[in-house]
C-alpha cells in the first residue's frame, strides 16, 4: 500500500505532474516528506498540504479493528506444539502472526524442534495440526527428509501407517535452500506467492544467524548497523507475512560470547566477577527486540536438555526438561506450574549452558526465587 | 520596500508611476537604487521631476542616525533587570534577565530547562508582581508544578491563585501558528499599553526547537526563513515592549562528545546570552537533582563560568551539598 | 498591526512574488481587490483570492485571541484537575507519576526487549476502561501495533484480572451496576486495534488519528507501540528520519491536547560504544529524547525488574520496582515500606540512586 501511485491515491493530475518533477511518485515518496517541503515542491499553502496528506494517508491507512472482534476468531490464535506443558504456559501454543526464535548451542536440538512443527502442521485440524503446507528455508543444510519421515512414523504410528499419507505429508513440506544473505532477502520478498500457493500454515528460517554471521564481521566500523538493518529488515518482512497470512513464523538462532557485562545502562555497582564471556543468543540487542517469542534450548546433562521460555507476551519465564528421541521432543518431569515466578531476565543477556560445561551458571537457569 | 503608489510624495502622478512601473521599478528601492538618468532615458520622463522625487522619497525612507548618548540615556531609562530568583543563576546572568533582549537555555533532554522556565515565571509573577507570557510547544506546561513552587514561596491561597492569574500560558505545536501567536501578542501587549495598564514583563517560549528543527535540514531555505521570521518578532517585541525574552532549545551531542545546541549557526546570532543546563554527576552525591548552568555566549560577563543550583521541589535552590536530598512528601498535594 | 507576509503560511513560490512585487507586511495589501493584486504580482485568481483571505482570516483570529483564546495559568490548573490519570495497577509506579500516566500529555516508555513494554501498554489499555466510580476514567483506547506483540489471549488475561479486581472493590449499589458493564467482552470492544506494517502505514493513521478521535470522544488512550521499530531499519537518510520524528512528535502532542488523550509510545533500546564501554541507551537518536513531555525507562537489574522516571516537567525522578504476573503490571510484595530512597541507596547496591551516568540516545 504504501507504493501505491499518488494518483489512484486522489491527489489531482496538476499537482502530480509538479511532484513528479521532483521524483515523488509514490505515497512512500509523499509522506516521507515535512509539510514545510511539501508546501515548496507542490506549492501550496499550509493548510492545503494538510489536507492532502490526510487524503494521501486514507489510500494507505490500515484498517481499524477492534479487540473483540479479533478474540471472536480465537481458534485461529495459536499452533500446538504437541508438548503439553510448552503449550500450556503459552496459553495454546505459538502464536500465530508472531516471530518465534529458537537459540541454543549445536546439538541441542533446535533444527529437530523445526522438523517436528513441520510434521505437526501438516497433520489435519482433528489431530492437532494447520492441515497446510510448510516452508522450510534451510540455510545450513541441515535438513533430512529421512529425519522428517522418522519423526512423522514415531510419533503418530497410525496415522502414517499408510504411505500414501507420509508421501503427501512430504510433498507439503517445500524446502529452499539459501545460503547467502541476500539471497535469503529475496526469498522472503517473494514469498507470498510460495505461501499462496502451497497452502502454507508456517514458516521454518533455519537460521537466521548462521548467514548473517558469515557474511558481516562485526569487529569493522558500520557492520554493526549494515547487520541490524539487514535484520530489520527481515524481521518486518517475516511480521508482515505472518499477520497478513495469519501463520506462525519460526526461526532458529546461534550462540555467542557476551563480552564483559557492562552494558547495563545504570551499571558501575553491578557484580561483574562471573560475568566476563558468557555464552548468550547471537544477533544483539536489536534482534532481540524484534522477536515477539525467545525459547532459548540448552543443555542440563548428558542425555537431556532444557527449553527456556526467555522472552514471551503471555507466559511467565519457564524451564521445562526435555530429552530427543526418534520422535522427536519429549518433555518429562513435572505438569506444575506453580514452580514458575514472576521474575525473569533480559532475554538477550540469559546465559545458556554448553556441552563442555565450562560455565556453571547453573542457579541462573531458574530465577532465584 | 514600499510600493510607489501615487500620493506618497508630491510630484509622482499617475502616469509617472505607470512608466515606471513598465521599466520594472515597482517600489521605492527599486527606484532609489537605479541611475536616475538612465531611467529618464528609458521612461522618457524629466530628469529634474525624477531628482525632486527621489531627494523627497530618500527623505522619507531613510533611516536616521542616532546618537550613542541618546541611545545610552534610552537605555538606561528602560531597561530592567528580572531577577531569576536564584542566586547563583542571577549571578551567571548578571544580576538577572535583561528586557530588550533574548536569553536562551539549552541542555539534554530532562536537564531542567522547563523547570528553570517556571521557576524564573513563578519569581516574576509573584515577587516581582509582573505579568509573564508562557508559550507552551511540547507540552511541557504544568500548572500544578506552578501552583508547587508558589507554595513553597508563600502559604496564602489568595496570593498563590493571584499570581497563577498572572501567568498566562499559550499553547501552540506548529511554527505558523507560533507566528501567529507571536503577532497576536505583540498586538495585545500594544493595546495594553496604550490603555495605560499592561504590565508583561516576560516572554517564556518552551520551546523553539520543537517547532523548528523539523522544518530545518534538507534543501528548504523555506525553514530557515521562518526561523528568522520568529526571531525578528521576538526582538521586536522585546525591543519595543521592554519585555525580557526567555527561549529554549534542544541541544545535541557533536562527533566529540560536546553539546551544542541546537537550530544551528543562524539561530545562535539571535539570542544575546546562552546558558547550557547540564546535570552533575559527583560521586558522592545520592541525589540527582543538581544542575549545572554554563555560560556560553554573553555580551557582559566572560564566558565558560559555571554554577550549580539545585532542582528541589520548591524550584530552584542553593546546592547545598549532601543535604540536596529532596523529601518526596512534598509532592503529594 | 503590521505582519510580515512572510510569516504567513502560503506557497512559498507564492510569497516570493509577493516580495519581489514590493508587498512586504499586511499593510501594503489592505483595501486591494483581487484582480488588481494578480495584475501587479502576476500570479493567477484564485491564488491572489487565496492570499487576501489568508491575510483577511488572520486578522480576526487575533482578535479573538485578544479577547482569550489562551488562558492563564490558574484556567490551566482547572483543566488538568479534571483531566485525570489512568492508573498502572502498580501503586508505586502511580505514585512516582503522580497519581498514573497523566492525560494530555504524550509519555515515552524505553526499555529493553521482554522487560514488560508491551505488557504495561496492554494494561494501560484496559485500566482506561475502568468505570468512574471506581476511580478510572471510563474512557476507550486505540492501540497501534507495529511489531505484532499485541497477543489477544494477553489482552483477555489482563482485562479479566481488572475486572475481578474491581468486583472486589465494589461497595455501593452505583458500584456494581457499573460493573455490570465492565466486562471482558465490553473492555475488548472498546479497545481499537490499528497494525501498521512499516513507517508509511504510521505515519498516514497518525495524520488520520484526529479526524478519528473527533468521531470518538470517549477516547483517553492511543498507544503507538512500538515507534521506534518502523524507523529502524528502513532509513538511509537519518537526518530525513529525525525530521519525520520531530514533525510525529509534535502531531502527537499537538493530539494529546486537543482532544485530551494520553498519549504513549514505547521505544527499544540500543547498544552504544562510547568510551570503550557498551552502554544501553533509548534508540531513535538524541533528539527524540526531547520529543515525549515524559520517559519512563524500564531496565533490568538481575532479574528485577525497574522502572526510572527519566523526565517529567512535575514528577522529580524516581526508581521503582515491578514485577508482570499473570494478572499484569503489578508491584512487588513489600514487606518493609516501600520505595527506598535516601536511605537505601548508600548500601543497597541493588537501590535506586546508582550513579546512572545520564547517558543520551545516539543515531541507529
Amino acid at each position: 500500500m504504501a507504493s501505491k501511485k499518488l494518483r489512484r491515491a486522489g491527489v489531482s493530475t496538476e499537482i502530480c505532474d509538479r511532484l513528479k518533477r521532483h521524483h515523488i511518485d509514490t505515497c512512500q515518496d509523499f509522506l516521507s516528506l515535512t509539510p514545510i517541503e511539501i508546501m515548496r515542491l507542490a506549492g501550496l499553502s499550509y493548510d492545503k498540504v494538510l489536507e492532502m496528506l490526510r487524503t494521501v494517508s486514507k489510500a494507505c491507512s490500515p484498517p481499524v479493528t477492534t479487540a473483540l472482534e479479533w478474540w471472536r476468531r480465537k481458534e485461529e490464535l495459536c499452533f500446538s506444539t504437541s508438548l503439553p506443558a510448552l503449550d500450556r504456559l503459552l496459553h495454546g501454543g505459538l502464536p500465530r502472526g508472531t516471530l518465534t526464535e529458537v537459540t541454543g548451542p549445536s546439538g541441542c536440538g533446535k533444527t529437530q524442534f523445526c522438523m517436528m512443527l513441520s510434521v505437526l502442521a501438516t497433520l489435519p485440524k482433528n489431530m492437532g495440526g494447520l492441515d497446510g503446507g510448510v516452508i522450510y528455508i534451510d540455510t545450513e543444510s541441515a535438513f533430512s527428509a529421512e529425519r522428517l519421515v522418522e519423526i512423522a512414523q514415531s510419533r503418530f504410528p497410525d496415522y502414517f501407517s499408510v504411505k500414501q499419507r507420509v508421501v503427501q505429508m512430504a510433498e507439503r513440506v517445500r524446502l529452499f535452500r539459501e545460503l547467502t544473505c541476500l539471497d535469503v532477502l529475496n526469498r522472503l520478498e517473494r514469498l507470498e506467492e510460495d505461501i499462496i500457493s502451497c497452502r502454507a500454515g508456517l514458516i521454518i528460517l533455519d537460521s537466521v544467524a548462521s548467514v548473517v554471521r558469515k557474511e558481516f564481521d562485526t569487529s569493522l566500523p558500520g557492520n554493526l548497523t549494515l547487520r541490524s538493518n539487514l535484520l530489520g529488515k527481515e524481521a518486518a518482512t517475516l511480521k508482515y507475512l505472518s499477520q497478513e497470512f495469519r501463520i506462525p513464523v519460526v526461526l532458529t538462532n546461534q550462540i555467542t560470547t557476551h563480552v564483559s557485562e557492562k552494558a547495563a545502562w545504570n551499571d558501575l555497582e553491578a557484580d561483574l566477577e562471573d560475568d566476563s564471556g558468557r555464552v548468550t543468543a547471537a544477533l544483539g540487542n536489536t534482534w532481540s527486540h524484534s522477536v515477539n517469542t525467545r525459547l532459548i534450548v540448552q543443555y542440563l546433562d548428558g542425555q537431556r536438555r532444557q527449553m527456556i521460555i526467555a522472552k514471551s507476551p503471555v507466559a511467565p519465564f519457564a524451564v521445562l526438561n526435555y530429552t530427543i528421541h526418534r520422535d522427536g521432543f519429549r518433555l518429562e518431569g513435572n505438569d506444575d506450574l506453580e514452580t514458575f515466578s514472576n521474575e525473569g531476565t533480559d532475554p538477550g543477556l540469559q546465559p545458556i549452558r554448553v556441552r563442555t560445561g565450562l560455565h556453571c551458571h547453573l542457579t541462573q537457569a531458574t530465577p532465584k526465587a | 520596500m514600499v510600493v510607489l503608489k501615487e500620493g506618497i510624495c508630491p510630484g509622482l502622478n499617475e502616469d509617472m508611476i505607470k512608466s515606471l512601473q513598465a521599466a520594472d521599478i515597482r517600489t521605492v528601492e527599486d527606484f532609489v537604487s537605479s541611475d536616475t538618468e538612465d531611467l529618464a532615458q528609458k521612461c522618457s520622463l524629466s530628469y529634474k521631476a525624477l531628482v525632486a522625487v527621489r531627494r523627497v522619497l530618500l527623505a522619507q525612507h531613510a533611516a536616521f542616525p542616532v546618537s550613542s548618548a541618546d541611545l545610552y540615556e534610552e537605555l538606561l531609562s528602560s531597561t530592567a533587570i528580572l531577577s531569576t530568583g536564584n542566586p547563583s543563576l542571577d549571578k551567571l546572568l548578571d544580576t538577572g534577565l535583561y528586557t530588550g533582549e533574548i536569553t536562551e537555555l539549552t541542555g539534554a533532554p530532562g536537564s531542567g530547562k522547563t523547570q528553570v522556565c517556571f521557576s524564573v515565571a513563578v519569581n516574576v509573577a509573584y515577587v516581582l508582581k509582573q505579568s509573564v507570557m508562557f508559550i507552551d510547544t511540547n507540552g511541557g506546561a504544568c500548572a500544578n508544578r506552578l501552583l508547587q513552587m508558589l507554595q513553597a514561596k508563600s502559604s496564602n491561597k489568595a496570593e498563590q491563585m493571584e499570581a497563577l492569574e498572572r501567568i498566562r500560558v499559550f499553547r501552540v505545536f506548529d511554527v505558523f501558528s507560533l507566528l501567529t501567536s507571536l503577532h497576536g501578542l505583540r498586538t495585545d501587549i500594544q493595546r495594553q499599553a496604550s490603555a495605560g495598564g499592561g504590565s508583561v514583563k516576560l516572554v517564556i517560549v518552551d520551546s523553539v526547537s520543537a517547532v523548528l528543527a523539523h522544518t530545518l535540514g534538507a534543501k528548504q531555505s523555506e525553514g530557515m526563513s521562518l526561523m528568522m521570521q520568529v526571531a525578528g518578532m521576538l526582538k521586536t517585541i522585546a525591543k519595543d515592549f521592554n519585555i525580557a525574552v526567555l527561549v529554549t532549545n534542544h541541544a545535541v551531542r557533536d562527533g566529540n562528545g560536546r553539546f551544542k545546541a541546537g537550530l544551528g549557526q543562524s539561530w545562535s546570532h539571535v539570542p544575546r546570552t546562552r546558558v547550557l543546563l547540564q546535570p552533575v554527576e559527583s560521586p558522592g552525591n545520592s541525589s540527582r537533582s543538581l544542575r549545572s548552568a554554563t555560560l556560553t555566549k554573553s555580551s557582559r560577563q566572560a564566558c565558560h563560568q559555571v554554577e550549580v543550583f539545585d532542582l528541589s521541589s520548591s524550584g530552584l535552590s542553593e546546592d547545598k551539598g549532601n543535604s540536596g536530598k529532596r523529601k518526596l512528601d512534598d509532592l503529594k498535594l | 498591526m503590521q505582519r510580515p507576509v512572510a510569516s504567513f503560511p502560503l506557497a512559498p513560490s507564492l510569497k516570493v512574488k509577493l516580495i519581489n512585487a514590493g508587498f512586504q507586511t499586511t499593510n501594503d495589501l489592505v483595501d486591494l481587490r483581487p484582480l488588481q493584486l494578480s495584475k501587479e504580482v502576476g500570479i493567477t485568481h484564485e491564488e491572489a483570492v487565496e492570499v487576501l483571505q489568508t491575510l483577511r482570516c488572520d486578522s480576526q483570529t487575533a482578535q479573538e485571541r485578544a479577547s482569550g483564546g489562551s488562558f492563564t495559568a490558574l484556567q490551566l490548573l482547572q483543566q488538568e484537575q479534571t483531566l485525570g490519570t489512568i492508573v498502572t495497577f502498580c501503586s508505586e509506579l502511580d505514585s512516582v507519576l503522580g497519581g498514573g500516566l497523566p492525560v494530555g500529555k504524550t509519555t515515552e516508555i524505553c526499555g529493553a526487549p521482554g522487560i514488560g513494554k508491551t505488557q504495561l501498554c496492554i494494561q494501560l489499555a484496559v485500566d482506561v476502561q475502568i468505570p468512574v466510580c471506581f476511580g478510572g476514567l471510563g474512557g476507550q483506547a486505540v492501540y497501534i501495533d507495529t511489531e505484532g506483540s499485541f497477543l489477544i489471549q494477553r489482552a483477555v488475561d489482563i482485562a479479566q484480572a481488572a475486572v475481578d479486581h474491581c468486583s472486589l472493590l465494589a461497595d455501593d449499589a452505583e458500584q456494581r451496576k457499573s460493573l455490570k458493564e465492565f466486562t471482558v467482552e465490553k473492555i475488548l470492544s472498546n479497545l481499537f486495534l490499528i497494525r501498521c506494517h512499516d513507517y508509511v502505514e504510521l505515519l498516514a493513521e497518525i495524520y488520520l488519528l484526529p479526524e478519528f478521535l473527533a468521531q470518538h470522544p470517549d477516547v483517553r488512550l492511543v498507544v503507538i507501540d512500538s515507534i521506534a521499530f518502523p524507523f529502524r531499519h528502513d532509513f538511509e537518510d537519518l537526518s530525513q528520519r529525525t525530521r519525520l520524528l520531530n514533525g510525529l512528535a509534535q502531531q502527537l502532542i499537538q493530539m494529546a491536547t486537543k482532544h485530551s488523550v494520553a498519549v504513549v509510545l514505547t521505544n527499544q533500546m540500543t547498544t552504544k560504544v562510547w568510551r570503550g564501554q557498551s552502554k544501553l541507551v533509548p534508540a531513535l537518536g538524541e533528539s527524540w529524547g526531547h520529543a515525549a513531555t515524559q520517559r519512563l525507562i524500564l531496565h533490568w537489574e538481575g532479574s528485577k525488574r525497574l522502572a526510572s522516571l527519566y523526565k517529567s516537567p512535575s514528577q522529580m525522578e524516581a526508581t521503582v520496582q515491578y514485577q508482570i504476573t499473570g494478572e499484569g503490571f503489578r508491584d512487588v510484595p513489600h514487606s518493609g515500606p516501600s520505595r527506598s530512597h535516601d536511605d537505601d541507596s548508600c548500601n543497597d547496591t541493588s537501590g535506586n540512586y546508582c550513579k546512572r551516568p545520564r547517558v543520551e540516545g545516539t543515531q541507529s
